[in-house]
């Protein structure tokens, strides 16, 4: 189970960042140049805003198929007790095997009285 | 031959019949080691718990941005909740998407299915036998009651044919091996029956964490930006405050990297820690030490060392 295009969207969201860093380091230069850099700082403000997107957009899609994967896992749990139930019940019939012993003992003496 | 000698031949012959039963459903027997299941179980704990910081840590950031946003931007009307379209009495929701509550619901779902997956592992360790309660055969009572009934049974049939302490002894340790062998028999199902949900959980861990990853990243870059703005014009002394400021930014950013790489590699390493559980059963030795329980305790020594810091 994948999430869908979920590999692209990391290397989009990859590149976006590296753009993002790239604009706070142009930014930082211009205005150690004494100009203005407000045009810089707004492409900045806008390559974040399509970051937030892009990774509301990836955490969304992976919540939406954690609840699949839930079941599942769900399903190997109740499997996981089945199993432990199974052996519980093992345990009891061997434990039984000792116990007839005794049953045929206690019916031999009852039949006795009677 | 009388009554009572016809059923003493009897009970002889019924447990002789229980006798070849085990013993045909004990060709092999091995112990299945303990020791692995209880480190699969601690590396799930670790894991849940420090994924769970992790994704903590970048919703507060996210968080912290977006108040300062907000404080800036006067855009109160974004928070404002509203009913949905349809009606629905228990529920309302703001009209755009917020990150950080993305990032709350994805902390809140992972942290679900690290608990489906540590409950899975600690079943595991009920079913090797590695805890209390797991469903064992205490061989030496079973063949100290055995003995104690059939010599009763004996003593009621007017029998004086002692049967041999050795007769009871073999039964509980067969009876024993029947029950490890079905224990085997159990794991070794579970654990490849299992395999592929592992593996996509797996796939989700070192998805999120990608993802968490990315956002830590793009949380500095965000913090340095806001930091550094307008810097060049500052004084000497302020200038040396922000630089300070983006030096312990530096640090504090590289080591949660750090934290959600050991995550990473962590989930990664699960699905091989599972197969190895396999084989320890099949083998009925103890593995060295495995990556998954590397990492776990990378993690843990982590967060030790900066408890409270991140």
């Amino acid at each position: 189970m994948a999430i869908s295009n979920f590999d692209k969207k990391l290397e989009i969201l990859s590149f976006l960042l590296f753009l993002y860093s790239k604009l706070i380091r142009l930014s930082l230069i211009v205005e150690q140049q004494g100009e203005d850099a407000t045009s810089v700082r707004q492409q900045e403000s806008e390559a974040l805003i399509l970051i937030d997107a892009l990774r509301g957009d990836m955490i969304r899609n992976w919540n939406g198929q954690a609840d699949i994967l839930m079941q599942d896992l769900r399903a190997i749990n109740e499997q996981a007790q089945r199993k432990v139930r199974e052996l519980e019940s093992a345990v009891k019939k061997v434990e039984k095997l000792a116990e007839i012993i005794g049953v045929i003992d206690k019916a031999i003496n009852l039949i006795k009285v009677l | 031959m009388n009554r009572n000698a016809q059923l003493s031949v009897l009970i002889r012959s019924a447990v002789l019949i229980a006798l070849f039963c085990f013993l045909t459903a004990c060709a092999s027997v091995a112990k299945v080691p303990t020791e692995p299941f209880v480190e699969f179980h601690e590396s799930i704990a670790q894991l849940k718990v420090s994924s769970d910081r992790a994704l903590g840590v970048e919703q507060q950031l996210v968080y912290q941005r977006y108040l300062e946003k907000w404080k800036s931007d006067g855009s109160i009307v974004q928070l404002q909740l509203l009913p949905s379209e349809i009606p629905v009495p228990f529920a309302m929701q703001m009209a755009e998407d917020v990150l950080f509550k993305d990032i709350q619901n994805s902390r809140a779902k992972l942290g679900a299915l690290n608990s489906l997956i540590l409950q899975y592992a600690q079943t595991l360790m009920l079913l090797a036998g590695a805890s209390e309660g797991s469903p064992a055969v205490n061989a030496d009572k079973l063949a100290g009651d055995l003995r104690t009934n059939a010599n009763a049974l004996a003593t009621t049939l007017g029998s004086e044919n002692e049967i041999a302490d050795g007769f009871f002894f073999g039964f509980g340790l067969l009876a024993n091996n029947y029950i490890e062998n079905k224990r085997i028999e159990g794991l070794l199902e579970l654990i490849q029956s299992s395999q592929d949900e592992i593996v996509s959980f797996s796939n989700f861990g070192r998805q999120i964490t990608q993802v968490s990853g990315l956002g830590i990243q793009t949380e500095y870059s965000a913090s340095f930006s806001k930091l550094t703005s307008g810097s060049s014009d500052l004084s000497e002394s302020r200038r040396g405050e922000v630089i300070e400021s983006v030096l312990a930014l530096n640090e504090q950013t590289l080591r949660q990297l750090g934290s959600l790489k050991l995550i990473y590699e962590a989930y990664q390493s699960l699905p091989a820690a599972h197969l190895q559980l396999e084989q320890a059963v099949r083998d009925g030795t103890s593995l060295s030490f495995t990556e998954l329980v590397a990492f776990a305790q990378s993690l843990k020594k982590r967060y030790e060392t900066f408890e409270g810091d991140e």
